[in-house]
């Protein structure tokens, strides 16, 4: 965007003048009037004389213009009449200024309005439109500034006209950068005069009068003069007075008539042409500012109003002239001449009808602009825009291929008219001939490119991104066609000269093109980064940030396809038509376009470097320079793609990370969202490739040839001439493949730059290979990558197409031409250092004396450097992929090793060189070591050890040896596997040809180490490697003798073997031999032999490590080569041996594998390439898919182990392959394939050839782990010593099943609650290893171990909380109990063990018994034992010493059901008791009946008058129902059942079935009595009666509870009936009985109805309830005693009761209904009551005042003289008390709702809650039917009271448990007075 | 009606983002490659559409380049297909190109439906793994994606979807 000039980008604004507002003069300088010399302050730019800005491509300012030095203000051109002339008029401020210490306000004002105004708006060419700013751009000048001419003096034109001679522009230009700027600089729309107002002080009126009358005038004539320039020019002037605010404020001054005076004076408008301002503060001043902008906009866009019009008459009335003249100048239009360069014409002729209509468009377009009218702006200048297409087409349309080819000549392809291309297109400094012509149209050009940048950001400003990018494409395809730089499609046929670049372009276009879409992306950046560009300083100055997000208008949209419901055959057109988007209009982020312009300034370089090429070269001098000038160019434009590629991977990288952070946390592979910067990072790194070389070696340029023919000083002393000749030879096989790169005369610097880049950018893809596919998934650890890769890169588009041989495992299509590239960048490195470097040798051989210079250690080092990095890569290649072979090209098959062995010997060679000629001192030998960390390994490696485990041998004898087959699980067989990768491709990087120096194995042996100090220390072996933890072990049991105090350090030891094997040095012969080895197989085998750990490891160097030297000859691989490592490893513990060291548990692994690789004649340098086992990829070679088919049925078969000496036949079944073929491997090692040897073993069927073939192939057998060996992995082998054969078996006395099998009994269910045994009988197991090579009649040793046990209580699953608890003879736990020394055991013994000595102080079988008591609930018990046995062995049978490695650990768990044997059910009931009570139950502090033995008890309480009566209101009786669950005939015997009671505050067990006396607290024991044997089904019952108290109800009313926590227990005790035991069941009598157990179960809570105790109930009065108790048996004519207990439980209340006996029917009587139907039903037949009785007693009457808290008993005789049911007659009780109602509803209602969450009855909280209402309702007396049933009337229709509820408590009784009250419903129980039955 | 759209490369990328294939049908030149740089970053951008966006497979434009379009899709098995289009001046509607993908979709189901394709795998631990770019395997499903393309390139934008 630089090269354009800025006046034809920047973001247009109305121009505002604003003067006056001169910079302050100096304080010195105050007292005379002064000239205001300098005019324009400091910080706005000077304007600069004399620059026509006729060349515009030299500009070089930047548009963003973020720095403040920036200018804002576009330097003025020379036809800008000096406005800094200084000017004698002296300004009235400053003459009335007075110095003061205080710095003058109006200076200040001025000086912040300056700022403001200056700093308000910046020219950018990124200015999107804000709603709601109206910004002018200002420029400060001065008062007497001029405008410049208008017209020539002479002609009608103006001087910027092409018409004008002295135009620029004369007689054809367009438009000139100067015309805009004109517009901006030079006239404005509005004119700012910023005046101080005369402000006389003295105090005389009429004085002051005057002078500021004078002061005026000569002020309104200033003014008026301005006036009448602005006036000529339509711009409208504003004057803003600066005033005190004293004059301001003070209305006697007469302001206003001054103001009058001065309008009127100088003739200014009346609207918005006269400010006065006062000094303010800067807030204000924002504000002022803002709305003088607001108030000049309009005249400011009318003034550019005037110009379009103006503009807009010219050319429609030039279109009429254009129209009617025909076209005078069309057939030779000037441009076209101008284009033709040849028969350049003298005279252009003037400018075409198209082209005036470009200049007004464009004219119109920007007046648009400058009014903010963005719409119309952007549609002028697509009128613009077309009609220079137009321009250009005409040019080339009408004219023929002639001009065309003239535009393409003269412009595109230079060789064709000048000789030096680079010239004619490069240099703007360096013009060829017609350059005017060229210039117009060049300028032309750069109008083209600017409208369209205009038209696009005029896009972005809507946010119309789709069509600004078509715009940009738009431009970017058609243009350079119709500009004809650019010879596209369109004009091939006239190209055909040069094909090639007829199609690619040309250097211009690409030059154009990349220039095009870097302004591109630099607009799109500027618009989204919106904070980026700081469109303006705020007006008021202060650093809002409100704008921050202002500019970013461009959203980048994201393309969301909308598939459904798009209408099939309508496409729409631009952005989202029907479900689409148009790709190309689709904008992305900048990063994208950078890229782009990157990529065509790339083609420009190449571009360039073919003219380069072209031109021939010539000698002397001036070609010379002229080459360092090429150089030059060549070097700034790389250096400008590489600055377009960094852009473009910074906002790659920005836009990659920003919104997908998440979406990388997510992603598996951590270099996620990486892969775009990747990609550009790998351009960029090429693009360093570029760089030329500054100063090439001046014989380097002309060709290769002479490079190798350098004279080379060490000629005849060198022995590796040839090699060193054919490594340089050989440059151009590392090219030819993916990207080619030319490193010839490339800058040494830069290349190794790419090189280090290339280096970082192929590790990122290789750890792409490696990353995701290890993540893949886990199982491909071992043998994934083996099958299948390395494969050949990709190529997928072969040109048969059908069938591409490659596979490709990740990427390597990728990362294989950047090893190719970096191959090649490396190796011109090389060999140009190389050069260099012998060089300098020969001149310090030559001359010794200046070799410090010459010779300089930095260069040797690079030589060094990268000679290492060479052969690093070179390997790397070689485990990546290779190289391509092409046809017949098999020479070049081992080129890699070859090359390989080359740079190595190279190394060699300078090393040695160097050695002797610097330092002879530096180190013996250069090891370069090659890790794999990052790449594919070089081979495929595995191991398998063919058991996952294997024990310890104790070397019992002193005379072990290990040659001595012993134990098979003693010892264990591994192969190491290392295989060339395969490559079915045909690509080859076989390896045949390294020959190996040696392969380092290391075999390690890691395990726990114990160290003994005895009291005498002489161990030489104290420090173990690592000490984890310092165990003073002193054992429970085993501490007899611990005088020796011997102590013991656990630590980590490790062992190592390293085996080397070395080649076998037998040069000459060595091929033949191999031949006749088998060197051709396709496995060999190297047989390493027996490796021997731990006490048998003896080595005389290190006590750790060993090495073992084995030579072969095999170390060569070919293809698909694979080589055995066979051997096999044992431990031996060491206490019978010399050794010290004790070997505990461990592992045998490979520890390390390393690979020297044997340089012929290099004695220095060497390369090591340490292979990871098993590597990545690397896994034993994949079976041939033909043998499992072919071959299965001889795998296995024990002639195919050729070594069998080392592999046991154990375990090897036919069938193991067929299994782990299908089940795909169980574990997540996968498969392992151990390698049997070659076949011929079945030598019948070999008659044909295949089958020959087949029968020297190599076979595998997969190994697998079972069993215990399961979930090993194959590459490492367990090693822990012989576990003791211990068994453990449990027995339980109480299990029933004990005759069915002694040893496996399940264990009977055990009682929660008792002690349940289990016995442990721990036993030395008799079983002896039986395998097929031991020998028969060997016996096992006699051992004496020591028992410990452990035992371990899992806490119950079902029950947490419960405790259980275990015991072992005095031992007891909770959990567990540890070291239970069990004795002494006799491992083995012999058959005759009799006579062993051991046998006295040890057994054969130890047995215990374990207790187990249970608690808590029913589940499964589960105990874990664990029995530890440590061996004691007969010499040391006396030391205290064990060691934990010796222990062997047998593990068994048991399980035991447990089962409640006894379970209880409750069932409660209430009810109401009816006994009176005592009037001395009191107590609200304590329940005084609680201290009384008994409640009821006729001892009248003495005291406290102020206690509340109390009652036991509520009786629960609960029945518990006792039953046993024993299994089978499995019973109990109860010994004793008792109830212990809990005092509680509010309740109390008042009897029970059980206890005849409650009472007898003193034993807690309720009852005793035998209850005998206890068998399922049984059952016991008890019922126990607990009063309640109502203060219950009362107390707990806050907290909402009615619960009586329990009140008691029953406890039982019973023991269990063991079983019979086998053999004894003839006497079932004797039948044991276990221990005594004790089960308790606690009463269960009671929750007493709510309403029993506080009587709610329908229709009772609150606190007054009548209870009528009557037996319900009556015989006839007897007197039965009806009693009615009318007790007021109101806490203060009175109650005035009114009692009546109603005889009628029971229809009649019952008043208040509801019951009607109901006493029939509950009593079935019933008579009239007042026919049955013959009542005697009160009918109806009052009973006498009843005190809170008292009762008072009614009692009718009854005589029944009827038989059968009969219906009690109907006792009415009337609480008259009146207001009673009120309040005791509203308690009532209050009670009940409370005691709802409680549980009580729902019904009754309904019932209440209605009463509420009713209740409402009864207040206003509204006397309803439902009111009416609780009320009690009287005759006249008076309520007379409430009727109090009277309850049949014979028939009130209520379940418990809430829930199981059913039928309970106040309703129908209410009033319910029930029948007695009467009997004759 | 749009023009014909034309295939340029197909590629078909596994759940662990290696290729399975990559087919180009511009000139076998070495351009080759491009397409190969092309499906590997595109990689980029398909997961940043798959973490934000939801559950469909047609993941849209991808992006652009100076003379293909790369659209991106993705199955629900996370395999990855991805196709460049040559770069024209006309709206691409997302039916056509969610056909395309669809019926790329179908030739790889189709594909690795063989029975045989895993035979040789001897531990089927990653059933990915025997559809490498450039396997041999793919005989099968090559000629699909050609026929795709050929059909894609030859009908008009009304009867695609073969």
């Amino acid at each position: 965007m630089n090269s354009y000039p800025l006046e034809l980008l920047a973001q247009l604004a109305p121009v505002m003048f604003v003067a006056g507002l001169d910079s302050p003069p100096p304080p010195a300088q105050l007292t005379p009037p002064l000239p205001t010399a300098p005019s324009l302050p400091p910080q706005a730019p000077a304007p600069t004389h004399g620059r026509t800005q006729s060349r515009t491509h030299s500009r070089q300012q930047s548009l963003t213009a973020n720095d403040p030095n920036h200018p804002i203000n576009l330097p003025s051109s020379s036809s800008m009449p000096t406005t800094t002339t200084s000017s004698p008029s002296s300004t009235p401020a400053t003459t009335s200024t007075s110095p003061t210490p205080r710095p003058d306000p109006f200076i200040v004002l001025t000086t912040r309005l300056r700022d403001i105004l200056a700093n308000q708006r910046r020219v950018a060419v990124w200015d999107p439109p804000s709603s709601n700013d109206k910004l002018f751009h200002v420029v400060l000048v001065d008062k007497q500034v001029q405008f410049p001419p208008r017209k020539v003096s002479n002609g009608t034109h103006s001087p910027l006209s092409p018409l004008t001679p002295t135009s620029p522009l004369h007689p054809d230009g367009l438009i000139a950068p100067i015309w805009i700027r004109k517009h901006t600089m030079l006239v404005p729309a509005v004119f700012v005069l910023f005046t101080r107002l005369f402000e006389d002080t003295s105090e005389d009126v009429d004085r002051r009068n005057d002078a500021e009358r004078q002061h005026d005038t000569t002020l309104s004539s200033l003014i008026a003069s301005r006036k009448k320039l602005t006036n000529d020019r339509g711009i409208k002037l504003t004057v803003v007075l600066m005033a005190s605010r004293h004059l301001l404020d003070d209305a006697s001054l007469g302001l206003d008539a001054r103001l009058t005076f001065i309008r009127r004076q100088s003739g200014l408008d009346s609207r918005a042409a006269l400010f006065v301002l006062s000094p303010i503060g800067k807030e204000e001043l924002g504000e002022f500012v803002k709305s003088l902008q607001g108030a000049l906009w309009e005249p400011a866009v009318e003034y550019y109003t005037a110009h379009s019009k103006r503009v807009r008459q010219k050319r429609n009335r030039h279109q009429a002239q254009a129209q009617s003249q025909a076209r005078p100048h069309a057939p030779n239009p000037s441009l076209s001449n101008v284009v033709l360069p040849i028969p350049a014409p003298p005279k252009p002729l003037p400018l075409p009808p198209i082209g005036w209509t470009v200049r007004y468009e464009y004219k119109m377009a920007s007046f648009a602009e400058l009014r903010g009218e963005y719409e119309v702006a952007l549609k002028h200048y697509q009128d613009a825009y077309s009609a220079l297409m137009m321009l250009f087409m005409g040019l080339r349309g009408p004219g023929g291929k002639n001009a065309g080819v003239g535009v393409g000549v003269g412009m595109g392809k230079a060789p064709a008219s000048s000789s030096t291309p680079v010239q004619t297109s490069f240099s703007n400094s360096s013009p060829s001939t017609p350059t005017s012509l060229l210039k117009r149209w060049a300028e032309a050009k750069v109008l083209a490119d600017t409208i369209s940048i205009k038209i696009i950001k005029l896009y972005f400003y809507n946010d119309e991104s789709g069509l600004a990018l078509g715009q940009q494409r738009l431009h970017v395809g058609t243009f350079p066609v119709v500009a004809g730089f650019s010879s596209a499609s369109s004009d091939k046929d006239t190209a055909d000269q040069d094909d090639k670049e007829a199609e690619e372009g040309t250097y211009e276009y690409y030059s154009w093109l990349s220039k095009m879409w870097c302004v591109f992306a630099e607009l799109v950046v500027q618009g989204t980064q919106g904070t980026n560009i700081t469109r303006r300083v705020d007006s008021t100055n202060t650093n809002t940030n409100t704008n921050a997000n202002a500019n970013r208008t461009i959203t980048i949209p994201v393309h969301v396809p909308k598939l459904g419901g798009a209408a099939s055959g309508v496409v729409g057109i631009g952005i989202g038509g029907v479900g689409g988007v148009n790709p190309s209009h689709t904008l992305m982020h900048p990063g994208w376009y950078y890229l782009l312009a990157a990529e065509c300034a790339e083609r420009k370089v190449e571009r360039y470097l073919e003219a380069m090429r072209a031109v021939p070269r010539g000698s002397g001098e001036g070609e010379k320079e002229l080459k360092e000038k090429q150089l030059m160019q060549l070097r700034a434009l790389v250096g400008d793609v590489l600055e377009l590629y960094t852009k473009s991977y910074e906002l790659f990288k920005a836009y990659s990370s920003s919104p997908s952070s998440s979406a990388s946390a997510t992603n598996t592979s951590n270099n996620a969202n990486a892969r775009l910067p990747l990609y550009i990072a790998h351009r960029i790194a090429l693009t360093y490739t570029r760089f030329p070389d500054p100063n090439p070696p001046p014989l380097a340029t002309s060709s290769k040839n002479e490079y190798d023919l350098l004279p080379n000083p060490s000629n005849d002393k060198a022995p590796d001439q040839s090699d060193e000749d054919d490594f340089f030879g050989e440059g151009d096989l590392l090219t030819g493949y993916g990207q080619t790169v030319d490193i010839q005369d490339k800058d040494p610097e830069k290349l190794a730059l790419a090189a280090r880049f290339l280096e970082r950018i192929a590790k990122s893809y290789a750890r792409e290979v490696i990353h995701s596919g290890s993540v893949s998934s886990v199982a491909t650890s071992a043998s994934t990558f083996s099958i299948l890769y390395p494969r050949r890169p990709g190529d997928a588009s072969d040109s048969d197409g059908e069938d591409d041989p490659t596979q490709s495992w990740g990427w390597p299509a990728l990362l294989v031409p950047l090893l190719q590239t970096r191959s090649a960048i490396l190796k011109g490195l090389i060999r140009r250092e190389w050069r260099e470097w012998k060089l300098s040798l020969t001149c310090s051989t030559t001359s010794p004396e200046s070799d410090e210079k010459t010779n300089p250690l930095g260069e040797k080092l690079e030589l060094a450097d990268h000679l290492e990095s060479y052969v690093r890569l070179l390997v790397e290649r070689m485990s990546v992929g290779g190289v391509k072979r092409a046809q017949g090209q098999v020479s070049k098959s081992s080129a890699l090793q070859k090359e390989l062995i080359r740079a190595l010997q190279l190394l060699n060679q300078f090393y040695l060189l160097s050695k002797s000629s610097l330092d002879p001192e530096e180190g013996p030998r250069k090891i370069i070591t090659i890790d794999h960390i990052e790449t594919q390994p070089l081979f495929d490696t595995s191991v398998i050890f063919w058991n996952g485990r294997m024990w310890i041998s104790q070397s019992r004898s002193k005379f072990l040896s290990t040659a001595q087959p012993q134990n098979p699980r003693e010892r264990t067989p591994f192969q190491l596997t290392l295989t060339t990768p395969t490559k079915p491709d045909g690509s080859d990087d076989s390896i045949d040809e390294l020959r190996w120096a040696e392969l380092r194995m290391g075999v390690k042996f890691e395990f726990e180490e114990y160290i003994t100090f005895a009291s005498s220390v002489e161990g030489e072996h104290e420090e173990p490697v690592q000490v984890d933890q310092e165990v003073d072990r002193v054992l429970e049991g085993a501490t007899e003798g611990a005088e020796e105090e011997p102590r013991m350090q656990i630590g980590i030891g490790t062992q190592e073997v390293q085996i080397i094997i070395l080649a076998q040095e037998d040069d000459d012969t060595e091929s033949a031999s191999e031949e006749e080895e088998g060197g051709d197989d396709a496995v060999k085998v190297i047989d390493i032999g027996h490796i021997e750990f731990g006490s048998g490891f003896t080595s005389e160097e290190k006590v750790d490590e060993k090495i073992i030297s084995v030579a072969s000859s095999m170390l060569r691989w070919k293809r698909e080569q694979t080589v055995v490592l066979s051997g096999s490893v044992g431990v031996t513990s060491g206490r019978a041996g010399g050794s010290r060291r004790n070997v505990g548990e461990g592992r045998v692994r490979i520890s390390s594998l390393l690979l020297q690789l044997n340089i012929p004649s290099s004695t220095v340098a060497n390369v090591e390439i340490p292979l990871n086992v098993p590597a990545r990829r690397g896994a034993p070679p994949p079976p041939p898919p033909y043998i499992s088919y072919s071959s299965t049925p001889y795998i296995g078969a024990p002639s195919a182990f050729p070594n069998a000496t080392s592999i046991p036949s154990v375990g090897i079944g036919g069938g193991g392959i067929s299994s782990t073929l299908t089940s795909g491997g169980s574990s997540v090692y996968g498969d392992a394939w151990w390698f049997t040897g070659t076949g011929g073993h079945n030598p019948d069927n070999a008659q044909d050839k295949e089958q020959i073939l087949k029968s020297s192939l190599p076979r595998w057998v997969p190994v697998t782990r079972k069993g215990n060996e399961a979930g090993f992995g194959y590459d490492c082998v367990e090693v822990s010593h012989r576990p003791h054969p211990v068994s453990i078996s449990v027995r339980f006395p109480h299990s029933h099943h004990e005759r069915s099998s002694l040893q496996t009994t399940s264990p009977g269910p055990a009682y929660v609650g008792e002690d349940y045994p289990v016995q442990v009988s721990v036993k030395g197991c008799s079983c002896r290893y039986h395998h097929h090579d031991q020998e028969p009649g060997e016996e096992e040793e006699e051992e004496l171990v020591e028992v410990v046990m452990d035992v371990l209580l899992q806490p119950v699953e079902t029950d947490v909380a419960a405790i259980n608890t275990i015991s072992i003879g005095p031992h007891q736990s909770n959990t567990m109990i540890r070291g239970i020394p069990l004795g002494l055991l006799i491992l083995h013994p012999l058959t005759s063990s009799s006579s062993s000595p051991l046998s006295s102080s040890a057994s054969l079988e130890i047995t215990q018994t374990l207790w187990i008591k249970n608690t808590g609930g029913a589940g499964d018990r589960v105990v874990d034992m664990s029995v530890r046995t440590r061996p004691i062995s007969r010499s040391k049978l006396k030391s205290s010493l064990s060691y934990p490695h010796e222990e062997a650990e047998t593990l068994k768990t048991i399980t035991i059901p447990c089962i409640e044997p006894l379970t209880i059910n409750w069932d409660v009931s209430y009810r109401r008791r009816v006994a009176r009570a005592p009037a001395g139950v009191h107590g609200k502090a304590t329940l005084s009946w609680l201290e009384e033995p008994r409640i009821g008890s006729e001892e009248p309480v003495d005291d406290d008058d102020e206690a509340q009566l109390t009652e036991v209101d509520v009786e629960a009786v609960v029945r518990a129902m006792i039953g046993c669950v024993g299994s089978d005939h499995l019973g109990v015997e109860v010994e004793k059942m008792v109830l212990r009671s809990k005092s509680s505050e509010y309740a109390q067990i008042l009897s029970s079935e059980i206890a005849s006396d409650v009472s007898q607290k003193e034993n807690d024991v309720m009852d005793i009595f035998p209850l005998g044997k206890f068998l399922p089904d049984d059952r016991l019952s008890d019922i126990c009666c607990v009063g309640i108290s109502s203060y219950l109800y009362d107390d707990s009313i806050d907290d909402h509870t009615t619960e009586i926590p329990s009140l008691g227990t029953y406890t039982i005790s019973w023991r269990r009936i063991l079983p019979v035991p086998f053999g004894l069941s003839d006497n079932p009598n004797k039948s044991e009985r276990g221990s005594l157990s004790t089960t308790t179960f606690p009463l269960p809570a009671l929750q007493p109805p709510a309403n029993y105790l506080t009587e709610v109930g329908p229709g009772g009065g609150v606190g007054i309830v009548a209870l009528l108790d009557i037996a319900p048996v009556a015989k006839l004519h007897q007197p039965l005693p009806l009693t009615v207990i009318i007790r007021n439980r109101h806490p203060s209340r009175t109650a005035d009761v009114y009692v009546q006996l109603e005889m009628g029917t029971s229809g009649g009587v019952n008043t208040a209904g509801g019951a009607s139907g109901d006493p029939s039903e509950a009593t079935g037949a019933a008579g009239t009551s007042s026919q049955s009785f013959v009542i005697a007693g009160l009918r109806a009457g009052r009973v006498p005042l009843l005190l809170a808290g008292t009762e008072e008993r009614l009692t009718w005789m009854l005589i029944p003289v009827e038989c059968g049911y009969v219906q009690l007659p109907k006792v009415k009780v009337i609480d008259r008390r009146k207001g009673a109602r009120g309040t005791a509803t509203i308690l009532a209602g209050g009670s009940a709702s409370v005691s709802g969450p409680g549980g009580p009855p729902p019904a009754s909280i309904s019932g209440s809650g209605s009463k509420i209402t009713e209740l409402v309702t009864e207040e206003k007396g509204e006397l309803n039917e439902r009111g009416g049933k609780n009320m009690a009337i009287d005759a006249e229709g008076r309520v007379i009271g409430r009727e109090v509820r009277v309850v049949d408590v014979r028939l009130e009784q209520r379940k418990g448990q809430g829930h199981m009250e059913l039928v309970d419903d106040g309703e129908a129980v209410d009033n319910v007075i029930g029948s007695v039955l009467v009997l004759p | 009606m749009a023009p014909n759209l034309r295939l340029n490369a197909v590629a078909f990328i596994s759940p662990q983002n290696h290729p399975i294939l990559i087919r180009t049908f511009s000139k076998p030149d070495e351009t080759a490659i491009k397409y190969h740089y092309i499906a590997h970053t595109s990689l980029d951008v398909i997961e940043e559409r798959v973490s934000t966006k939801s559950s469909d497979c047609y993941l849209g434009l991808l992006y652009s380049m100076e003379d293909v379009a790369i659209y991106g899709y993705i199955t629900p098995l996370k395999v990855k297909i991805v196709i460049a289009l040559a770069l024209s001046d006309s709206v691409v509607r997302d039916m056509e190109i969610n056909m395309i993908f669809k019926a790329l979709h179908m030739a790889y189901y189709s594909a690795i439906s063989n029975p045989f394709l895993t035979l040789e795998e001897s531990s089927g631990h990653d059933s990915s793994r025997s559809l490498l770019a450039g396997s041999p395997k793919w005989k099968n499903l090559r000629s699909r994606i050609d026929e795709i393309a050929r059909i894609v390139g030859n009908s008009s934008g009304a009867s695609t979807g073969g």
